[in-house]
């Protein structure tokens, strides 16, 4: 009854989602600077970034199993935010949703994946996410930290576009 | 109608583990450091967690500094 009820509001705001969504962009860009780098986000937002309010919980996860940790924290967040609240998130609140739906209106060719490719994702989540950084540390090139394209676009841009702004060198960080 | 009860069940078991989880984590999960000058030879490197998510993790280097992973990187830490 909840849910049908929820499911006819949402549907009457799809149209104003992008709005949401930027409000909620609003929110993770951190304006007053907290920087609760400490509290596990529900969103895919790069901790890195300069304006990030919460740690990415992907990231979490990879570099806690490159630690050889299990992150308990992070893990139990996820586990609530997805019983309680459920995809919601990511179509509504998730900065890098929004940034997806941006690009989805770029006219292109469509590429149509075959159907077993929708398991795909958890290949990635196990391979990049917990086996290679567990394995083979952070700073493997194929762990997700190191090619994830939230990172590059919410982390690795802005910074760069911070120094360039400040008159600084042009310089692509790379710790490694 | 069993279908919908095991769905209930399904998700107070979640529900339970996802608390149980935060409240390990938060409360009990937690070493403490060791020592940074009193450092043995074979302690090196060894890694310690002093508080999940807030410093990730603590690894002692070999000149016994502390060095924090993820969380409590510098601002300018970007991997990518």
């Amino acid at each position: 009854m909840v849910s049908e009820k929820l499911n006819a509001i949402l549907i009457r705001a799809l149209p104003r989602r992008a709005y949401v969504q930027a409000t909620f962009l609003l929110l993770w860009l951190d304006p007053l600077n907290l920087r609760l780098h400490n509290i596990c986000g529900p969103v895919f937002h790069c901790y890195s970034c300069p304006l990030a309010l919460f740690a990415c919980p992907i990231g979490v996860i990879a570099n806690f199993s490159a630690l050889h940790i299990f992150p308990f924290v992070a893990v139990g967040f996820i586990i609530l935010v997805a019983l309680l609240i459920g995809s919601l998130f990511c179509g509504w609140a998730c900065p890098f949703g929004l940034l997806q739906d941006l690009a989805s209106k770029i006219s292109r060719p469509r590429l149509r994946l075959p159907g077993w490719m929708t398991h795909f994702r958890y290949v990635v989540l196990a391979l990049t996410v917990i086996l290679i950084p567990a394995l083979f540390g952070i700073e493997n090139n194929f762990s997700i930290c190191m090619f994830c394209p939230a990172g590059a676009l919410e982390g690795a841009i802005p910074l760069i576009g911070g120094q360039i702004l400040r008159g600084g060198e042009f310089v692509w960080m790379n710790p490694v | 109608m069993p279908a919908k009860k095991y769905k209930l069940v399904g998700c107070g078991i979640l529900l339970v583990l996802g608390v149980s989880f935060l409240v390990y984590g938060d409360f009990f999960n937690t070493r403490p450091v060791y020592p940074k000058n009193k450092v043995q030879p074979n302690q090196e490197s060894e890694l310690f967690l002093i508080r999940e998510v807030t410093y990730g993790g603590v690894a002692l280097d070999r000149l016994n500094q502390i060095r924090q992973t993820y969380t409590d990187k510098p601002l300018n830490f970007c991997p990518t």
